[in-house]
């Protein structure tokens, strides 16, 4: 799915017993000059990281026979949303550079307390039926962590990228030989002798 | 799809209610104009 995930996330995901999951469903959706506002409540025996979110192709819908129509894009229907201190409100206008692409990433923290919300648009005048899959990642509420002990998942996940971005950023800053050094002390950490460059 | 299924969907969405259809949709959707529809079971 991204490149990253299995570079950053799945060692992460791995060490601390998440498990990857998602959710799909069908949606249909009446003509409204309302907005209709749906919460997605994660398992409350988990902690969540919403990882993405998907759409199908929206299709119109017959609501008398449920005949499942021609497709429909239009920027009359879509789907604005958010998550509580990650991702603000934004519009996913039912049309092909969202329902064709997955340009970026999310990493949202969502749980039974903090849901991931939506709010549903359709001006079309038309019954729409669309799906949406829910890409997850479930963790246990508390995790082990040999340095922080017992911790929320989600403050270990942003200690953890945090150090990610400070190594990277170390890196960057650092003379060869340093680097060398701080090789050789991972190693050493871990029992094994390495000299960089020798033979 | 199933009859009782889809008169099931006509009934919410001709009240103006969006209908969510999964196992466990009424557990994890909620909201004052949602209908959700654990199917199938």
């Amino acid at each position: 799915m991204f490149s990253w995930m299995s570079a950053f996330v799945a060692p992460f995901v791995i060490a601390h017993g998440g498990s990857f999951w998602h959710d799909t469903i069908a949606l249909v959706i009446p003509p409204t000059e309302i907005p209709i506002d749906i919460s997605y409540v994660p398992d409350p025996k988990f902690k969540s990281l919403i990882i993405g979110l998907t759409f199908g192709t929206p299709r119109e819908y017959d609501p008398s026979t449920g005949t499942i129509g021609p497709e429909l894009v239009s920027t009359d229907v879509g789907i604005y949303h958010a998550q509580t201190g990650y991702m603000d409100w934004h519009w996913d206008p039912f049309v092909e550079s969202i329902l064709k692409t997955n340009p970026y990433p999310q990493l949202l923290w969502s749980s039974h307390e903090r849901p991931y919300q939506l709010r549903v648009v359709n001006y079309t005048g038309k019954y729409i039926w669309c799906e949406v899959t829910f890409w997850v990642i479930k963790f246990p509420r508390k995790v082990r962590c040999p340095i922080y002990g017992e911790c929320d998942p989600e403050d270990l996940f942003k200690k953890y990228m945090s150090g990610v971005t400070k190594f990277f950023v170390a890196i960057g800053a650092s003379e060869a030989e340093s680097l060398v050094k701080v090789f050789e002390s991972l190693a050493k950490a871990e029992g094994v002798t390495v000299r960089v460059g020798e033979k | 799809m199933r009859e009782e299924l889809v008169k099931r969907i006509s009934e919410e969405v001709r009240k103006g209610r969006v209908v969510i259809i999964h196992p466990a949709a009424s557990s994890k959707f909620k909201g004052a104009k949602v209908s959700a529809i654990d199917y199938p079971r």
